[in-house]
C-alpha cells in the first residue's frame, strides 16, 4: 500500500505541469489578489437614493464623477449585484429617513480606488458632523457655525459596510489565502486522477492485482497517495501564506481538521473520477472544469453573500462551501467546537465518497 | 507448480470468449496456448491469473484455488500481459522495485532481484532511464521483467513478442528458455507457431474459445495424418518405384534429378532412404526435410489460416 502511494507521489511530482499547479499558480493568484486590492480597474460607484437628504450632502463631497445612479424598487439589489460581479467598485445606499444608517457595499477581495474614495467621503462627512456636534457641546457656537459654513449641515451619520460581512469579514490576503487553499486542494486532487486513468489504459492497474496483496489495500494505496498530494497542497498554501503574507489561520487544530477532511474529499473525488473516465485527456478536462465550477458554486471565487438566493442553496451541495464556511470561522478565531457542524458535514461527505470510490474501484478492477 | 484448469467458461454479453476450457500444466512443463486473434487466449489467461471472474469452472495452482480475491495463489504466478503495462514516467529500476515490493520483497533481497532481472533481460545499462525513453523491444523486456522478478513457479506470458524486432525477440526467447530450464513452469500464448515449437513441450490450440486440439507438436501432426516430406536433389535420375518401396515411404515423385518423397518420420527414415538411393548409384546433392507444422495443423482443423494477412 505504501509502495503504491509512494509511486503516485513520485509520479505526480515528477510532472512539471503539476509542479507549476502546486507550487507556483496558487501564489501567483494570491499575489495578484493582494496587488489588485485597492487598484481594481473599476472606479465607478453605484448610488441608490441620490435625492434623499443624506444623499445630496454626501454626493456634494463625492463629486459627480464616475457615479452610476440606481432608482426604483430593485435599486438596492441591482446595485449590490453589480458590485458582486465586479462591474462597480462599490455602491452606497442613502436612506429615506435621516435617522437610518447609510449602507454601502464594498467587497474586501475586490477593493479599488473607487471604493477607497467612497470610504473617504463617508468618513469626511462623519468627521465634520462630529466636529460640529463637539463644538456645540463645548458651547463654542461660533466654531460650530464655522464648521457648518464649511458645508456640513447634517447630524452624525451611521454607516454600515455590507461588504464587511463577506468571507467572514476577513481582509484581502486572508480571504484570498482561504479561497485559494480550497480551490487548489481540490484541483490538485482532480488532476491526480489522470494517473489512475493512465494506469487503467496501460494495464498497470490490472497488473497491481496480480500481486499477492488484497484488493482493498491496493485501492487504499491509491486513495492515500492522492490524500497525501491534496494535503500537501493545502498545507503548502496555509504555511506559505502564514509565513509570507502574515495570514492568521487561527487554531491549528481546528484549521488542520478542516483542511485534512477537505483534502480527503478531494482525494476520493480524484479516485472516483479516475475510475469513471477512460481517456487521460478527458480526466484532465473534466477535472479542471469540475474543480473550477465547484469552486465558483461553493463560494471560492466570489463571496457567497452576493449570490442570488437559489445559488446560495446550491452552494451548500459543494464541499467547498463547508470548507470555506469552516475556515472563515477558524480564521476569525473560532475553535474546533465552533466548526463542529461543518466538520460533521465534511466527515459525512468524506465517508460517503471514500466508500463509493473504494467500491467502484474494486468492482472495476475485478470485473 | 502444477496448474489445473477445469471447464472454464466466460462470456461477454452473448459472445462466448472461452468455452469449457480444460488444461493441465505440470511442474516445470512449458505449455503453449495458440490461437488466432480473438480466440480467447487473453481471456483465459486473465482468469488463470485471477484478474477476471470466470462464469464457470475452476483453476488450481498447486493446491490453491485461483479466484479474483485469492491472494496466496498469486504469489506463485508471474503475469506478463499482452500490452506493455509499465510506468513510462518511472525508470526501469523503479518499475521493478515497485512490483517487487508489492510481492513482499524488501531491502537487500529486493536490490538483488532487481539487479538480476535487469541483467537477465539485458537492461542493466538502462536501469535508471525512464521506461518511456525505451525502444519498443526494451519496453517489452521490462514488461516481462516485472512478471518474473518475484521468481514465480508459473510464468504466464501473453504474446510477449508482439511487434518486437528480431533482436529483442531473440533476447526474450532466450531469457524465457533460461527460466524454463531453471524449472519454472510456462504458459505461453502466441500466434507465432515457430515460437511455440521452439519453447513449448506441449501446445493447446484455441479457436473461438474452444480447445480444438492439444498435445506435443508431433502428436498433433500425427493426429492430422500429415506426413513429413523430403525434398531431394540428386546427381542422376533414379527409379521412383524403388524409392517408393523403401520403409516408411508413402509416395515418391521425381522429375529428373529432383523429387519429393513423403515419409511418416523424416528424421528417422532418412538413413535408409539415402542408402536406397546410393544402391542405385546416385548421390544426393541436397536434401531438405519439411515437417508439417502447427500452421498446417490449424489450417487442417479450421480450414483457416492462423494469422490473417501479415499480423
Ligand atoms: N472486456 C471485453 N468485453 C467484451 N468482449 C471482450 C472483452 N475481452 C475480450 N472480449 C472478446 O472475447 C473474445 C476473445 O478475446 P481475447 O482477447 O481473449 O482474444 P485473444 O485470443 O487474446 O486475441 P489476440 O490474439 O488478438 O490477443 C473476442 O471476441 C473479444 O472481442
Ligand atoms: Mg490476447
Amino acid at each position: 500500500m505504501i509502495a503504491i502511494s509512494a509511486t503516485i507521489l513520485r509520479r505526480y511530482f515528477r510532472d512539471r505541469s503539476n509542479l507549476f499547479f502546486v507550487f507556483v499558480l496558487p501564489f501567483v493568484i494570491i499575489l495578484l489578489v493582494g496587488v489588485s486590492a485597492g487598484s481594481s480597474l473599476e472606479t465607478e460607484i453605484g448610488v441608490v437614493g441620490a435625492r434623499t437628504p443624506t444623499g445630496q450632502i454626501v454626493l456634494e463631497e463625492l463629486g459627480s464623477d464616475d457615479l452610476r445612479f440606481f432608482d426604483g424598487d430593485a435599486a438596492i439589489s441591482d446595485a449590490t449585484r453589480a458590485v458582486g460581479t465586479g462591474r462597480l467598485a462599490g455602491a452606497i445606499v442613502f436612506p429615506e429617513r435621516l435617522a437610518d444608517p447609510i449602507e454601502y457595499v464594498r467587497l474586501p477581495g475586490f477593493g479599488s480606488d473607487g471604493a477607497a474614495r467612497l470610504d473617504d467621503a463617508v468618513e469626511l462627512v462623519n468627521a465634520r458632523a462630529g466636529l460640529r456636534a463637539v463644538a456645540r457641546d463645548l458651547g463654542r457656537e461660533a466654531e460650530a457655525a464655522d464648521v457648518a459654513a464649511a458645508g456640513v449641515t447634517m447630524p452624525m451619520v451611521r454607516t454600515e459596510r455590507i461588504g464587511d460581512d463577506l468571507w467572514g469579514g476577513l481582509d484581502d490576503s486572508a480571504s484570498a489565502a482561504l479561497t485559494q487553499t480550497v480551490l487548489f486542494t481540490f484541483l490538485a486532487g482532480l488532476t491526480a486522477s489522470v494517473l489512475l486513468v493512465e494506469d487503467r489504459a496501460s494495464g498497470i492497474s490490472r497488473r497491481h492485482l496480480t500481486a499477492p496483496v488484497p484488493t482493498w489495500r491496493i485501492v487504499a494505496g491509491e486513495i492515500v497517495g492522492r490524500l497525501l498530494i491534496t494535503t500537501a497542497q493545502a498545507a503548502l498554501i496555509v504555511v506559505a501564506t502564514a509565513v509570507f503574507f502574515d495570514v492568521d489561520w487561527g487554531d491549528p487544530f481546528a484549521t488542520g481538521a478542516v483542511v485534512v477532511l477537505f483534502a480527503a474529499v478531494a482525494a476520493s473525488c480524484s479516485v472516483l473520477l479516475g475510475s469513471m473516465v477512460r481517456r487521460p485527456e478527458s480526466a484532465t478536462a473534466i477535472g479542471v472544469t469540475a474543480a473550477l465550477v465547484l469552486a465558483a458554486l461553493g463560494g471560492a471565487m466570489a463571496p457567497i453573500e452576493i449570490f442570488p438566493p437559489t445559488m446560495q442553496v446550491i452552494a451548500r451541495f459543494t464541499p467547498h462551501f463547508w470548507a470555506i464556511d469552516a475556515l472563515t470561522v477558524t480564521m476569525a478565531g473560532g475553535g474546533i467546537g465552533d466548526v463542529a457542524a461543518e466538520l460533521g458535514v465534511l466527515l459525512a461527505v468524506t465517508a460517503a465518497l471514500l466508500g463509493t470510490a473504494a467500491v467502484v474501484r474494486r468492482r472495476l478492477l475485478t470485473r | 507448480m502444477t496448474l489445473v484448469v477445469s471447464r472454464l467458461r466466460r462470456s461477454f454479453g452473448d459472445r462466448v470468449a472461452v468455452d469449457d476450457l480444460s488444461l493441465r500444466i505440470d511442474d516445470g512443463e512449458r505449455y503453449g496456448l495458440l490461437g488466432p486473434n480473438g480466440a480467447g487466449k487473453t481471456t483465459a489467461i486473465s482468469m488463470i491469473c485471477g484478474l477476471l471472474r470466470p462464469d464457470a469452472g475452476r483453476i488450481m495452482v498447486g493446491d490453491r484455488e485461483v479466484t479474483t480475491d485469492a491472494v496466496e495463489a498469486r504469489r506463485e504466478i508471474g503475469f506478463v500481459p499482452q500490452e506493455i503495462a509499465v510506468y513510462g514516467d518511472l525508470t526501469a529500476a523503479e518499475n521493478l522495485r515497485l512490483f517487487g515490493r508489492l510481492h513482499g520483497s524488501r531491502g537487500a533481497e529486493l536490490d538483488r532481484r532487481v539487479a538480476e532481472t535487469l541483467e537477465l533481460l539485458g537492461l542493466a545499462g538502462r536501469a535508471h532511464d525512464r521506461a518511456e525513453t525505451f525502444s519498443g523491444g526494451m519496453q517489452r523486456r521490462l514488461n516481462i521483467g516485472i512478471g518474473l522478478l518475484h521468481r514465480p513457479s508459473l510464468l504466464v506470458l501473453d504474446e510477449p513478442t508482439v511487434g518486437v524486432d528480431p533482436q529483442s525477440r531473440n533476447a526474450i526467447l532466450d531469457a524465457v528458455e533460461r527460466l524454463a530450464a531453471d524449472g519454472m513452469s510456462l504458459l505461453y500464448t502466441t500466434h507465432y507457431m515457430e515460437e511455440a515449437e521452439r519453447l513449448c513441450d506441449r501446445v493447446g490450440i484455441l479457436d473461438e474459445g474452444v480447445m480444438i486440439a492439444e498435445g506435443s507438436r508431433r502428436e498433433l501432426v500425427a493426429e492430422l495424418g500429415q506426413l513429413d516430406r523430403l525434398r531431394l536433389s540428386l546427381d542422376r535420375p533414379v527409379d521412383e518405384e524403388v524409392i517408393r518401396s523403401a520403409p516408411g515411404v508413402a509416395d515418391a515423385v521425381f522429375d529428373g534429378v529432383n523429387g519429393e518423397v513423403s515419409v511418416d518420420d523424416a528424421r528417422h527414415r532418412l538413413t535408409a532412404l539415402l542408402a536406397a538411393i546410393a544402391d542405385q548409384g546416385a548421390a544426393v546433392r541436397s536434401v531438405e526435410v519439411i515437417e508439417p507444422d502447427l500452421e498446417a495443423v490449424f489450417l487442417h482443423l479450421t480450414g483457416r489460416a492462423l494469422r490473417d494477412g501479415g499480423a
